[in-house]
């Protein structure tokens, strides 16, 4: 029996158009069976497929762990940032170091916003967020930060201290949970 | 022996968190791809992958057929990327009202092909280390490799190297249909 197919041979066997099985591939089993194989992919010769950026596969393979127990029927809904104030320019004049202690956020979903301000104190980081819906809320809002849960006060803000910077935030309300990408504390250099 | 779809599935379905994570392992690129074929920012194209995989979560107990999950995850990632597209053309300013943004950019033909390719590579890999290798040679290597070129990468003759081939590819034949490949897709047998 002649040689075997290269693999230049059986790649070009699967890319030729019209498909035909002729030549050395109508005696020989082993080539027709790879040819016949690597047809039906049509991808011989692609390179492999790039993987995700890690944090991305990270986020995505963390939603398991975050609802391990949570009842059934919880929607989990991933906020998205539209606004940040340390990644805004600045006008000339005004790129003083003090305007980088103090940071707005805001995070929106489907039917919420989440708007985050926080102060740098002496002793540490002063916060105060609001979460706004469409419509009226169903159901009492919850903040979840680390291991606090805090409530909104009777003007609908919820204001909280911390030693160390916001890092992850999760919102509750009724079935709905809404995860806060994780903050970057990192502030930018001014120029 | 890795886990099939289905058995990961039932995993999951179940609580298993580490049965999710491999799920998500092994299609990662598989949503990757999709999202950045879209024409998407970085921005977009992160949030399509996420959304991607909530929507999956979420929706799990209405995913009957786990041998269908690659198709699903094609179609979700797909229908999310064309949204955020059309969000993202709008708040540009760019939509002259009544005109039509291109919305396929990623035509059927490609996500069809994409997705071969992911089931293929998910078989490859549960191929032993040696015939992982000469599958990857033979039909992925970038640059073109002669017969004895990789006999001898692969620390074989040459004369040898026929037999081991047509081992490896039955192998990988009966991981794919294990996995439920031709069953799905009997049209390309």
């Amino acid at each position: 029996m002649a040689k075997h197919l290269s693999r230049q041979e059986l790649i070009k066997a699967v890319r030729r158009r019209p498909f035909v099985l002729d030549g050395h591939l109508k005696s020989c089993a082993e080539c027709r069976d790879a040819v016949i194989l690597l047809k039906a992919f049509d991808v011989s010769g692609c390179l492999p497929l790039p993987d995700a950026p890690s944090p991305w596969v990270e986020r995505a393979a963390s939603l398991a762990k975050k609802n391990v127990g949570v009842l059934e029927g919880v929607k989990t809904i991933m906020a998205k940032l539209t606004f940040d104030s340390w990644a805004v320019p600045r006008p000339i004049g005004v790129r003083g170091q003090s305007s980088l202690s103090d940071r707005r956020i805001r995070f929106e979903s489907e039917s919420m916003v989440f708007d985050l301000r926080a102060e740098r104190k002496t002793t540490g980081w002063a916060f105060v967020a609001q979460v706004t819906t469409e419509g009226p809320a169903v159901a009492p809002t919850i903040l979840e930060i680390g291991k606090r849960k805090l409530h909104a006060d009777p003007g609908g803000l919820f204001q909280w201290t911390s030693s160390r910077p916001l890092t992850s935030v999760t919102i509750r309300s009724g079935n709905t949970i809404i995860v806060i990408p994780e903050l970057a504390w990192k502030r930018p250099r001014p120029i | 022996m890795s886990k099939t779809d289905a058995e990961l599935w039932q995993e999951a379905l179940a609580g298993s968190a580490a049965a999710w994570s491999e799920l998500v392992g092994r299609y990662q690129p598989l949503v990757y791809a999709v999202s950045t074929r879209a024409g998407l920012s970085v921005a977009d194209a992160a949030d399509c992958f996420q959304q991607t995989w909530v929507a999956l979560y979420e929706n799990r107990k209405h995913v009957q057929d786990p041998s269908r999950l690659s198709a699903w995850l094609v179609t979700t990632a797909k229908r999310e990327a064309l949204r955020l597209r059309r969000q993202a053309e709008r708040n540009r300013g760019e939509l002259v009202e009544g005109e039509a943004v291109d919305m396929n950019p990623l035509p059927d033909e490609e996500l069809a092909m994409v997705e071969r390719q992911m089931q293929l590579e998910i078989a490859i890999k549960e191929l032993a280390p040696r015939c992982r290798q000469l599958i990857e040679l033979f039909f992925f290597a970038p640059e073109k490799l002669t017969y004895e070129q990789i006999a001898s990468t692969l620390g074989m003759s040459s004369n040898s190297l026929g037999a081991f081939r047509r081992r490896c590819l039955k192998r990988l034949n009966e991981i794919l249909v294990r996995n439920g490949f031709f069953g799905a897709r009997n049209d390309l047998r």
